[in-house]
């Protein structure tokens, strides 16, 4: 069954079809990792150190002569999970704030966004880093960090979404007939402009599992040895000829996060009744 | 209200802006358990309390939080922002030297962006659901998915150490000087100069960190162009301008990209702003001497005064590309208004 969903899937919307087989293979292998993995993702072998790519080491071994492709594949299971927890939160408090603020307008409005643009304005890597610096840097620090700085970017285009729609007549018939701020907002508008919303955050999946990446790549994720593609593409950085210890945990974040958006561009055809008709 | 009484509102916020980031930066500071005494004094000195003390009070870090604020705003009122704890340099100095390097970055990279994205998306979006609409939804969903600092490590070790088409890090080879400075921006400065060889250089070094930078912003420019676009096509306006025999091409110019550019130029603007701020990891790996890699190590080794100067720096640019947004909204769309 599951099989046949998918070939439709395929045949309807390529992309999509494609996000959707990546992202399943992507869970399979985060939710067996230890099965899949050959080595143990922490052991040191220091006799096969830098050693390429071969028939016992499929990825080649790091610095430490740890095997690589077992760290990718553990690596994945963090990578996924705070993909997926960072935009939930942000998506949730950016959209409503947005949302708000956008309907009320003039004073309210002008407070609520500047108020976003001073978290905007900050330099989001700064801010992270200081963020993860004064909490000390832990998964859950990293996190909170990422929701800090991603939820303004729902509330701008939440905002100018409802902006426009708020002139709209079904708007303008709600309330006539009496309906609340709040209905007219959260029953009206915003199912009406979630749409690119969604698209937005199903984007920001891949981009915050970059992002989570990037304050790895700095050092500021789990400590080490955790297996962190991040942090294994930094390790690539600083032994830059031996190429196999930083591609293939980048290769890893780049599959998660086409995966990612492929869906998210799907849905988005998928969710919107104007591009339907075509 | 007219157009020049909301700019100027908006620059009086401006003003608040600039004081919300450098009080939360002050708060921030006070935080933070790590001691930027303890990261920037040598092993030995740390053994002596006297030194300890003599070097908070050098840095007013003995001074209680509000006296500290107090003093850095009186400071900056007189165009000081005060010396990094890390470099020994006025913070004024050390920006002024590290943003052009950031500014040259982020101008080719937005340049490539805008001019690929809107002309995928517009494609896109014309021949939607085809092969070609297929193909540059791929490319646009390969430029926000490819993690930057991989990228660079990858085209680092293809396009300069193995291949040798493109200069490495840095924005200069060593063996050259760089040109007076005018701009400071070296590719700008080369040419006044009329030097082809240094311009030349300084445009090799910049042309893989600038694709890599301008991969992504286009991948969301053509991404949203082509989703505003079709969100327009379906509205009775340009049906109405179809059913007068115009052709695809003319609705789509004439009709639909007009009232579709708004969310683009929000994007756009987004994109830049992260750009002139946003570089850290890029600029780390391409060494380059950009306010990126300046945040990293002021935030790094917890120098206040460094990293107050670069948020101000970074907020006073996005403000200013945001206040430059919404009034070109504006122009674009005669009903927006300037409330």
């Amino acid at each position: 069954m599951i099989f046949r969903f998918i070939q439709q899937l395929f045949r309807t919307n390529l992309l999509l079809g494609l996000g959707v087989v990546m992202c399943g293979g992507w869970i399979v292998v985060a939710l067996l990792a230890p099965v899949f993995a050959p080595y143990d993702a922490v052991d040191q072998d220091l006799s096969v150190r830098l050693s390429a790519p071969d028939a016992t080491h499929w990825f080649g071994t790091d610095h430490l002569g740890r095997d690589i492709f077992s760290r990718v594949i553990m690596g994945s299971r963090l990578s996924l999970v705070a993909g997926l927890i960072t935009v939930i939160l942000a998506l949730s408090v950016g959209a409503a704030y947005g949302a708000v603020a956008g309907y009320l307008g003039k004073t309210v409005d002008d407070i609520m966004m500047r108020l976003s643009e001073l978290v905007l304005a900050f330099p989001p890597i700064v801010l992270a880093m200081i963020i993860a610096a004064s909490l000390g840097p832990s998964l859950y620090n990293t996190l909170l960090a990422m929701v800090v700085v991603l939820w303004p970017n729902y509330a701008r285009v939440m905002r100018s979404m409802v902006i426009s729609a708020k002139e709209d007549e079904y708007v303008e018939a709600a309330r006539v007939i009496g309906a609340s701020h709040i209905k007219i907002i959260f029953r009206e508008i915003l199912p009406n402009c979630i749409g690119p919303v969604l698209v937005m955050a199903t984007l920001d999946i891949g981009n915050a599992i970059l992002t989570f990446a990037g304050l790895s790549f700095l050092g500021l994720g789990s400590p080490p040895p955790t297996p962190e593609w991040g942090a294994m593409v930094a390790t690539g950085v600083t032994h830059f000829i031996y190429w196999w210890i930083g591609t293939f945990p980048g290769l890893a974040i780049l599959s998660v996060a086409l995966a990612a958006n492929f869906i998210g561009d799907g849905l988005r055809d998928y969710l919107d009744p104007h591009l339907s008709g075509f | 209200m007219g157009l020049l009484a909301y700019i100027a509102r908006r620059l009086i916020f401006l003003v608040f802006i600039l004081l919300g980031v450098s009080l939360m930066v002050f708060v921030i500071s006070h935080l933070v358990p790590g001691d930027p005494v303890l990261s920037l004094l040598s092993a030995r000195n740390l053994n002596n309390p006297e030194i300890i003390q003599a070097y908070r009070a050098k840095w007013g870090l003995d001074k209680p939080l509000h006296e500290q604020y107090l003093l850095y705003m009186e400071n900056l009122v007189h165009g000081d922002m005060g010396r990094s704890i890390r470099t020994n340099r006025p913070v004024l100095d050390d920006l002024l030297e590290f943003f052009p390097a950031t500014i040259e970055l982020a101008l080719l990279s937005i340049f490539i962006a805008v001019s690929a994205g809107l002309l995928f998306g517009i494609i896109s979006a014309i021949k939607r659901n085809s092969a070609t609409d297929q193909l540059l939804r791929s490319i646009s969903v390969l430029g926000v998915s490819t993690p930057s600092f991989w990228a660079a490590l990858v085209f680092l070790y293809v396009f300069y150490y193995q291949l040798g088409w493109a200069e490495g890090p840095g924005r200069l080879s060593t063996f050259i000087d760089p040109p007076l400075a005018v701009t400071r921006l070296f590719v700008v400065d080369a040419l006044l100069m009329g030097r082809w060889d240094i311009a030349r250089n300084a445009m090799g070094h910049l042309i893989l960190p600038a694709v890599i930078l301008g991969a992504f912003t286009m991948g969301l420019i053509t991404r949203t162009t082509r989703s505003s676009l079709l969100e327009v096509m379906s509205r009775a306006y340009v049906q109405t301008a179809r059913a007068k025999g115009l052709s695809e091409k003319l609705v789509i110019l004439r009709h639909a990209l007009g009232n579709a550019l708004i969310p683009v130029i929000t994007v756009i603007g987004l994109g830049f702003g992260n750009l002139l701020g946003g570089t850290v990891l890029v600029e780390t790996i391409f060494a380059w001497p950009g306010i990126g890699s300046y945040a990293y190590n002021s935030a790094t080794s917890l120098d206040f005064p460094a990293i107050i100067g670069v948020s101000l720096l970074i907020a006073f640019n996005y403000v200013c590309i945001n206040l430059f947004i919404d009034i070109l909204y504006g122009f674009i769309d005669p009903r927006v208004r300037y409330e």
